[in-house]
């Protein structure tokens, strides 16, 4: 375990040094405050333009910085050849991916609960009432930006920067977008069997991101399914483990000429 | 008792977008005693980094057998017993050399980091650097804290690739200390470097590496008896006194095949040039007392190049002409 804490540790010290991550932040808190200023165009529905803002923001910074990060965290190994120094001791491979991953959630978490605290600052300021749902609705985006990271970390172990950088982001837009183009017009009904089984088996890769998408709880009386959190927080678990294991074995495969 | 026993090791690389295969390694095979300083020797691009990365578990081999202190390459357990040296290392700039330290010893799940990581900073000379940023370093403190992350864990093998590249003189000679005391302290060490005088001066035996083979494996002592045959004389002479000397040689000490080179770099306007005479040991041993008893001025006397300079410039230039 030390091991990992130690691959973990100076993973975040590496991240956490990015000037992009407070780039991104900074641009994070504008378009909350951004929010206030809307309020007189709302006509009462502030609670959800406030909450919407937040969570939207809160969800698209973090897959931002896990696709920044995400690409670049082994990539600057290779680059920079530390691997070396790192490989040739007796860490397995297994657990320097492992550790690489805590460190990068961790750095993303670290700043999520940045904007959560700001955000909830501009609710307060807002005059809108806090609820718990807001915080069941950030427990769900770091679920999703659980599976990001994982994505992310994936294509990093062997895709260049740039076309991780890609990957990832198709691949978080198909997840997020899928289910929702598939609902179209009962577009899915209109299919014939052979496509909708290779839609079916395609969607099943996709991560179900839009499951995951709680914001709705936050201004409607919808009551929380605590069935579907558990259910929701296994998923997430078993996804990124997924990814982490696929990244595992291509990782051990790699050669550092 | 063998600490690296290599053999029949064969790699193949393959690269671009239309894969393109390079033979780095083909049938290389050698043998490190327990204790020794083992140098690896050859032109850039004959496999002596590959070799390393095989070793500590950098880079698959495709073929052959690997095995430190009767270890597989490459895994876990061997990795315990080894301390890298990469070739140009790279640390984190961010960190100071005493976090890089500690960093390495959590990597090796030691407990007592602080202990471990004070005594090494001790042993390496580090304590006026240590909390400075790495990115602040000279090339010759790299390498010392690149020496001092290899010997985190206390390993058997040492392997070091190119420690002395980049490093000045003053800077080779720490490091050389550094080589000789570990293997005093009873580590095993294989080195690869271009400098082969420095090699000369601290390793055991050689291995001679060309095209990914092992050419020839010797002990240094073989090698000096047999290739330490070219010696020189440098005498400060006047520019009249240039063929007297000659002549004298060539007749009186009835003295052919030696070479007379006068450095380029004598002023036209001194009268007084350096003389450099190379020849054969026998020969030179005459001259050399020929000019002594002429009462010349002998600026120094030595082998014309030193062994591995010899033998590396004759083996690897005898099978470059044969290709």
């Amino acid at each position: 375990m030390r091991q990992i804490n130690a691959i973990a540790a100076n993973t975040l010290k590496i991240i956490l040094r990015e000037k992009v991550l407070y780039f991104i932040i900074v641009i994070a808190v504008v378009f909350g405050i951004f929010s206030l200023f809307l309020k007189p165009l709302v006509l009462g529905e502030l609670k959800k333009i406030v909450y919407d803002f937040s969570f939207s923001i809160m969800f698209f910074m973090g897959v931002l910085i896990s696709i920044v990060i995400g690409t670049m965290v082994i990539q600057t190994e290779y680059k920079q050849k530390t691997i070396y120094l790192i490989l040739s001791k007796p860490i397995s491979r297994e657990k320097f991916i492992i550790g690489k991953f805590i460190g990068m959630f961790v750095s993303i978490l670290i700043v999520e609960l940045m904007l959560s605290v700001i955000f909830v600052l501009i609710i307060l300021v807002s005059k809108v009432p806090l609820t718990a749902d807001f915080f069941y609705s950030f427990l769900f985006i770091q679920l999703q930006l659980l599976i990001v990271c994982s994505i992310s970390i994936l294509f990093s172990s062997f895709a260049t920067p740039i076309t991780g950088a890609v990957f990832t982001s198709l691949t978080v837009m198909a997840g997020i977008f899928i289910s929702s183009a598939l609902n179209i017009g009962q577009l899915f009904d209109k299919l014939s069997n052979f496509s909708k089984l290779i839609l079916t088996v395609i969607s099943f890769i996709l991560p179900a991101l839009s499951e995951l998408d709680m914001k709705v709880l936050t201004y409607s009386d919808i009551s929380l399914n605590w069935n579907f959190v558990l259910f929701s927080i296994s998923y997430s678990l078993l996804y990124s483990i997924a990814c982490l294991l696929l990244t595992i074995i291509i990782f051990s495969k790699k050669e550092f000429n | 008792m063998n600490a690296v026993e290599v053999r029949d090791l064969e790699k193949t690389y393959v690269s671009g977008f239309i894969p393109k295969k390079v033979k780095a390694l083909s049938s290389l095979s050698f043998c490190v005693k327990s204790g020794k300083i083992f140098s690896l020797l050859g032109p850039n691009g004959a496999g002596k980094t590959t070799t390393m990365k095989i070793l500590v578990g950098l880079i698959k081999k495709d073929k052959g057998f690997a095995e430190i202190f009767s270890q597989k390459a490459g895994s876990i357990d061997a990795k315990k017993l080894i301390g890298y040296l990469p070739e140009n290392p790279k640390f984190y700039d961010y960190l100071t050399g005493r976090e890089f330290l500690k960093f390495s010893a959590d990597l090796f799940n030691i407990s007592k980091k602080n202990k471990i990581v004070g005594k090494l900073i001790e042993k390496l000379g580090l304590e006026n650097f240590c909390e400075r940023r790495v990115s602040t370093y000279s090339k010759g403190m790299t390498q010392r804290l690149g020496i001092a992350q290899a010997l985190i864990g206390n390993p058997k093998l040492l392997i070091f690739d190119e420690p002395l590249s980049g490093v000045d003189p003053i800077g080779r000679n720490h490091i050389k200390k550094i080589i000789r005391s570990l293997k005093e302290d009873g580590k095993t060490i294989i080195l690869s470097s271009h400098i082969l005088p420095d090699i000369e001066e601290i390793t055991d035996s050689v291995g001679l590496i060309y095209k990914g083979k092992i050419i020839r494996e010797e002990s240094i002592i073989n090698l000096i008896s047999e290739y330490q045959k070219k010696y020189q004389i440098i005498l400060q002479c006047k520019k009249s006194e240039k063929i007297i000397i000659k002549e004298k040689i060539e007749d009186t000490l009835k003295i052919k095949n030696i070479i007379f080179d006068q450095s380029s770099s004598d002023s036209e306007k001194t009268d007084n040039i350096s003389l450099k005479i190379i020849g054969k040991k026998k020969d030179i041993d005459k001259i050399l007392s020929f000019c002594i008893e002429e009462n010349f001025i002998v600026m120094n006397f030595s082998p014309e190049l030193s062994a591995l300079e010899q033998i590396f410039v004759k083996t690897i230039g005898d099978l470059d002409e044969t290709n």
